[in-house]
């Protein structure tokens, strides 16, 4: 799926905290975003994820608004994820059993997913009771398993350990046909897995080119 | 002090040889209850999740309200249904005044602010992170409602065990509405009430050990699930 935005603004009262004249998000690219705190970055993704409406201006996904179909294909892993009172394995198989998937499917499928992020062993564990990189592995978990088009991570390695992080680059760069816009304020890691940087500073877009351009 | 240890061993052969009019008299007040609970809650659990999760104007002042209203005296309810239900008042053409409809009504009345508020405060506090998650994995509005209901569960048993527990040990209410007629309207909190005030406190007090005991149960049950929840996997 490709994205336009245009004119986006984003303001609370007469602040406003993002404002995009244009930006084309190409499917299949792996995105960085960068910027200091507070320079925009989570409420880009927010307003292309849906959660949140612009003030004013559109987004287009592969020329039409936001649907019910639409948002089916996109996720968006915040900074702090909120992981469902239930056990991980059930946290990574709700999306997919309201999408109705049968429970052979929903099964292999979601044992196939920890494997990839090796977290098999924490399959029974109550969700709520993990530590901070495990929620965030198991938020990814739960957005990779239903292959989204388009996959919106607010920080996903902030609390994870260097290999961990490796395994999770690995991952993202197999994943072919899908948009990644990655929120990171490490620079090492924008450069090793990203396409395109995209770069905030105050609201403002102040840099969108493909590395090394 | 062997006064009182008297009349708890008259409570306590009062309990080992219940008469009809006893458990009548129990299985009244667990029925008003009992539906007074289950209609707040038909009612209270949607408006709470409403109330909490959407912004609208004179939200503020909605909540002030509703906060008050949580702890409505019961004689004043009881009062105040008592008037709409009397002859002359707006629903008086039912003739339900001194009926347990009536208390039923009252303690609608009374448990719907409280079930309503207990839900808001948590659909407040967790209700948005929640909604966001079912949306962002592809959920629609129904999947929301469900998931809601799911993670906030406790929240939402806490809210109808509170608002039973309320109802089945107010007296206020009841007394007014419903006016304590012997084998029709008579509850344990109006029992008790009645034997206090004719001297008879081993009776009341028998009454008043059954009451503890059903709250006692209650919060067991309470308790236990939410052992489970935290226990689970
Ligand atoms: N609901 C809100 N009301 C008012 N201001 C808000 C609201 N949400 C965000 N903001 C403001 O918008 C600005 C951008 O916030 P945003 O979360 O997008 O920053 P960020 O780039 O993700 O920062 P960080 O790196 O710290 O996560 C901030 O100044 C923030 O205070
Ligand atoms: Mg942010």
């Amino acid at each position: 799926m490709n994205i336009e935005l245009i004119n986006v603004q984003k303001c609370y009262g007469d602040k406003c905290v993002l404002e995009i004249e244009a930006l084309n998000l190409d499917k299949q690219q792996i995105y960085g975003v960068v910027g200091e705190n507070g320079a925009g970055k989570s409420t880009l993704l927010k307003l292309i994820a849906g959660l949140e409406a612009p003030s004013s201006g559109t987004i287009a996904y592969d020329g039409e608004s936001m649907s019910s179909a639409v948002i089916k294909r996109i996720t968006y892993v915040s900074q702090t994820p909120y992981l469902l009172k239930r056990s991980v394995f059930e946290n990574v198989a709700y999306p997919l059993k309201i999408r109705n998937m049968s429970p052979e499917r929903c099964n292999e499928k979601v044992k196939n997913m920890l494997a990839m992020l090796q977290i098999e062993s924490l399959a029974k564990r109550n969700a709520q009771m993990l530590s901070a990189g495990e929620t965030q592995k198991v938020a990814l978990a739960r957005a990779l398993v239903f292959e989204p088009d388009v996959l919106l991570l607010d920080e996903p390695t902030a609390n994870i350990d260097q290999d961990t992080i490796e395994l999770i680059e690995s991952v993202l760069r197999n994943r072919h046909g899908m948009m990644t816009l990655h929120i990171s304020h490490n620079r090492d890691q924008v450069e090793r897995l990203c396409d395109t940087v995209i770069k905030l500073s105050g609201g403002r877009l102040v840099q969108a080119a493909m590395k090394g351009t | 002090m062997t006064y009182f240890s008297d009349s708890f061993k008259e409570a306590i052969s009062l309990l080992t040889t219940f008469d009809q009019e006893v458990y009548g008299i129990i299985l009244l007040s667990l029925f008003v209850s009992f539906s007074s609970t289950v209609i707040a809650t038909v009612m209270g659990i949607p408006l709470g999740l409403t109330l909490g999760l959407r912004s609208f104007r004179g939200k503020g002042i909605v909540t002030r309200i509703l906060y008050t209203m949580m702890s409505l005296p019961p004689v004043v309810v009881g009062l105040a249904v008592a008037i709409i239900l009397s002859r002359r008042g707006a629903l008086g053409s039912f003739r339900l005044l001194y009926t347990p409809a009536a208390m039923i009504i009252a303690q609608t009345v009374l448990v719907t602010p409280i079930v309503t508020g207990i839900v808001f405060n948590a659909a407040k506090a967790h209700g948005e992170g929640i909604k966001r998650v079912c949306r962002t994995l592809g959920g629609n509005a129904v999947d929301v409602i469900w998931l809601l209901i799911a993670e906030l569960r406790v929240n939402l048993l806490i809210a109808v065990v509170t608002g039973f527990g309320r109802a089945v040990s107010e007296v206020g209410a009841v007394m007014i509405v419903g006016g304590n007629i012997k084998y029709h309207t008579r509850v344990m909190t109006t029992y008790i009430a009645m034997n206090n005030g004719m001297g008879n406190y081993a009776k009341a007090l028998a009454m008043g050990l059954v009451l503890l005991g059903i709250s006692f149960l209650v919060n067991t049950l309470l308790y236990q699930f939410g052992m489970e929840v935290r226990d689970e996997h």
